[in-house]
């Protein structure tokens, strides 16, 4: 399902907060059906990194391509139109309180995509029932567990069919029981072929699933390998010593 | 743009539109110039066949209430020589109420063609506004407790002693320059000063000799000393006022004016006005005045009501220019915002009735809600603008990356849980407006601070009609507070 056609390129990406830098010097590309698992110590800029390819961060300079379109060039309305065909998922869920699980799986397809409202509860049941939580349609996030919400976050961003997905970190707001439950979710998607870029801890999750790893440290990325290479045979200092503490622990 | 930029811009709309200010009310002098060029004061009245006059009817006997087969009426001996004047011009006489320190105000913005209240003309008055030959002139006198009679018997006996007097007016000047060592108390009602002299706050008040009578025939705890004063003949008593400049329409009044003078009219004038205040002190039960006070009430919600939807949907639209990335709009809000918050209501009302009614002619209770809807705007806007800022920066990110635009992240992600966030402080606002836009009354709004006046001047009791008020006003707040509660126990459980 693999094929080499980039779907995100990214070229001397930088990111600067007033004078820190935060991403510097940041290449990769992400080809069609990839996932791409990204780790690192905290403060490496992994976060930014993922929020600079949907442009929820400003980069300072360099340029990413999505499917060739220059997204530094995109006008406002121009950046909806991208940001629909990449999902995000986040690390606080970021579910609307204001509105029933079912309503926030449809917000989007209704007023982006102007899917009718019939078509849409019917494309919200199909996904809400892929990610095991159909009985739970009519309730308000605020009454399901962690992995629930995580779970319809998901659901949330496959209802407008992306081209790609983006998870900040999605399991580490997570209690320990519930982490299962979601990376079962983001694998099952991953089988599907999604393209997908995943900040994460899950280290057993990045092995399995991940057709590249990227490790980062202090806004640079280091090193870029099979998931076998790098856990098991680590080039770069920084990357032996994070994967040493890691499997010690 | 830079911070210090962006201030800049600030301060300069908030500049402009102080000038906007200024310059509406500077129209007034530019109209009484236009008016010295060509005198058609008379002219204009004659040709709207109406005489308007304002006047602030809580000054028994001079004007004061009464109601009659169950309409509350404008009656006193000013009333009548209003009458007088307009027959004698041959035109329809119409009465306009407000408060008296907007009397003068209002006749040099046009909102009245003259003002009667039993006004003294002062030099200082003649300085901005022209008189008739005065109608009547009562004396000055006193009023003390009875008890304090003999200890005050004279005016030199008030040396060094506390004395009231209504502000602005000529009894006030008069206790100042004329009583060793005295201290003048000044309050804004005859009603409160006789508060003040019944709880020995004071030692006397000043006020004309009609109004003292009339006060101590209907208390007997009161009584009243002559005051003594040798005053210029051109000082006292009691003119009708017009627009500086309407020298014809002055004219034309004076004939009328004379002629009363002449007759001693004012003695019958007054002899009705005293059968009046005797139906009004003949019960003095509030019960007997609930009409005053229901319409107090209704007119006090009809304001807050349509006050606060429109401050609402302002202050959004506000808060929302705040958010603006246009740094003008941005500016325009935040200029609105801090020169309304950093100005009083009072002068807002009286700017919007008096200074935007020379351009757009505004009935006094169009005023009245516009100046507090524009009022409560600006306050909105900051709580809306705290309501924004609490919805977690999350909940825009979700909704950005979702691909909805601005609007509809605002509307359908952000504004329903700000408003949730924000509702107690917008219920605590409706109820300050409430309670605020009792400012009204001083353009004449029949709100139930108004009625309130109008009740303590018709029945010479001072305290017990605010007893009632605040009774009222607690109420109307609390019921509005258990039905804010209602809806925000049902907002809590949707969630």
């Amino acid at each position: 399902m693999q094929s080499s056609k980039p779907i995100i390129e990214v070229k001397n990406l930088e990111k600067k907060y007033d004078s820190a830098d935060v991403l510097k010097d940041i290449d990769g590309v992400v080809n069609q059906g990839q996932v791409i698992c990204v780790i690192g110590p905290s403060g490496a800029g992994k976060s930014t990194f993922l929020r600079c390819l949907n442009l929820l961060e400003k980069p300072t300079s360099g340029t990413v391509l999505f499917e060739g379109m220059d997204l530094g060039s995109l006008k406002i309305n121009e950046l909806t139109t991208l940001r629909e065909r990449m999902g995000m998922v986040f690390q606080s869920f970021n579910l609307f309180p204001n509105m029933t699980v079912i309503e926030n799986l449809k917000l989007a397809p209704v007023r982006v995509k102007h899917m009718s409202d019939e078509e849409a509860t019917k494309k919200a049941k199909e996904l809400l029932d892929r990610v095991g939580l159909s009985e739970k349609a009519d309730v308000y996030p605020s009454s399901l567990s962690g992995g629930q919400q995580q779970r319809v976050a998901i659901a949330r961003a496959l209802a407008m069919d992306p081209e790609v997905m983006l998870f900040d970190e999605p399991t580490s707001a997570l209690d320990p029981e519930m982490v299962g439950e979601v990376l079962a979710v983001m694998k099952e998607l991953a089988d599907e072929g999604m393209t997908m870029v995943v900040v994460t801890h899950e280290m057993g999750f990045a092995r399995e699933v991940a057709d590249e790893v990227w490790f980062m440290a202090d806004g640079y990325i280091l090193e870029k390998n099979e998931p076998n290479e790098l856990f098991n045979n680590p080039q770069n200092d920084r990357a032996k010593d994070f994967i040493g503490k890691i499997i010690n622990a | 743009m830079t911070i210090k930029g962006k201030h800049v811009l600030q301060a300069v709309l908030a500049l402009c539109l102080s000038l906007l200010f200024f310059v509406s009310f500077s129209n007034v002098t530019t109209n009484d110039q236009t008016a010295y060029a060509a005198d058609n004061s008379l002219q204009k009245v004659k040709e709207k066949g109406t005489l308007v006059v304002a006047t602030s009817p809580d000054y028994p006997p001079y004007e004061f209430q009464t109601t009659k087969n169950g309409n509350s009426k404008i009656v006193g001996m000013d009333m009548s020589v209003a009458k007088k004047v307009a027959k004698g011009l041959g035109v329809k006489l119409v009465v306009k109420s407000m408060s008296f320190d907007s009397l003068l105000v209002a006749i040099e913005t046009g909102k009245a063609d003259v003002a009667i209240g039993g006004i003294n003309p002062t030099a200082k008055r003649r300085q901005s506004v022209d008189f008739t030959h005065i109608y009547y002139s009562g004396g000055q006198s006193f009023l003390v407790n009875k008890a304090e009679k003999l200890k005050y018997s004279s005016r030199a006996k008030l040396k060094n002693q506390k004395v009231g007097a209504q502000t602005g007016t000529l009894q006030y000047d008069l206790a100042k320059q004329r009583i060793p060592g005295v201290t003048v108390k000044g309050m804004d009602k005859n009603t409160d000063l006789v508060l003040a002299l019944k709880t020995h706050k004071v030692a006397a008040v000043g006020m004309e000799t009609p109004t003292a009578k009339a006060y101590v025939e209907n208390d007997s705890s009161l009584a009243m000393i002559p005051s003594g004063y040798k005053l210029n003949k051109n000082d006292v008593g009691a003119a009708i006022a017009a627009p500086k400049g309407s020298t014809a329409l002055i004219n034309a009044m004076n004939k009328s004016v004379d002629q009363i003078k002449k007759q001693n009219l004012t003695d019958g004038y007054l002899k009705t006005a005293g059968t009046y205040m005797k139906t009004n002190t003949n019960n003095t039960s509030m019960f007997h005045y609930w009409k005053y006070f229901a319409k107090g009430v209704e007119y006090t919600m009809i304001i807050s009501a349509i006050s606060v939807v429109f401050g609402v949907l302002l202050g959004t639209l506000l808060a929302l220019m705040r958010f603006s990335h246009n740094k003008l709009v941005h500016a325009i809000a935040v200029a609105y915002i801090e020169f309304v918050r950093g100005t009083p209501l009072m002068v807002q009302v009286m700017f919007v009735y008096f200074g935007i009614g020379i351009i757009v002619n505004l009935p006094a209770l169009l005023s009245g809600i516009i100046a507090v809807s524009l009022n409560s705007g600006a306050y909105v806007a900051e709580i809306i603008r705290g309501g924004i800022d609490s919805v977690a920066k999350g909940q825009t990110e979700a909704s950005q990356s979702l691909g909805l635009n601005r609007t509809d992240t605002m509307r359908y992600v952000v504004m329903p849980q700000a408003l949730k966030n924000i509702w107690p402080a917008l219920g605590n606002e409706f109820i300050s407006l409430i309670k605020e836009s009792s400012i009204v009354s001083i353009i004449g709004v029949t709100d139930l601070i108004y009625q309130l006046n109008i009740v303590r001047a018709d029945t010479y009791r001072g305290v017990m009609p605010v007893f009632i008020a605040m009774i009222l006003y607690f109420i109307m707040t609390f019921i509005l507070t258990r039905i804010l509660n209602h809806y925000e126990g049902k907002m809590n459980h949707a969630k």
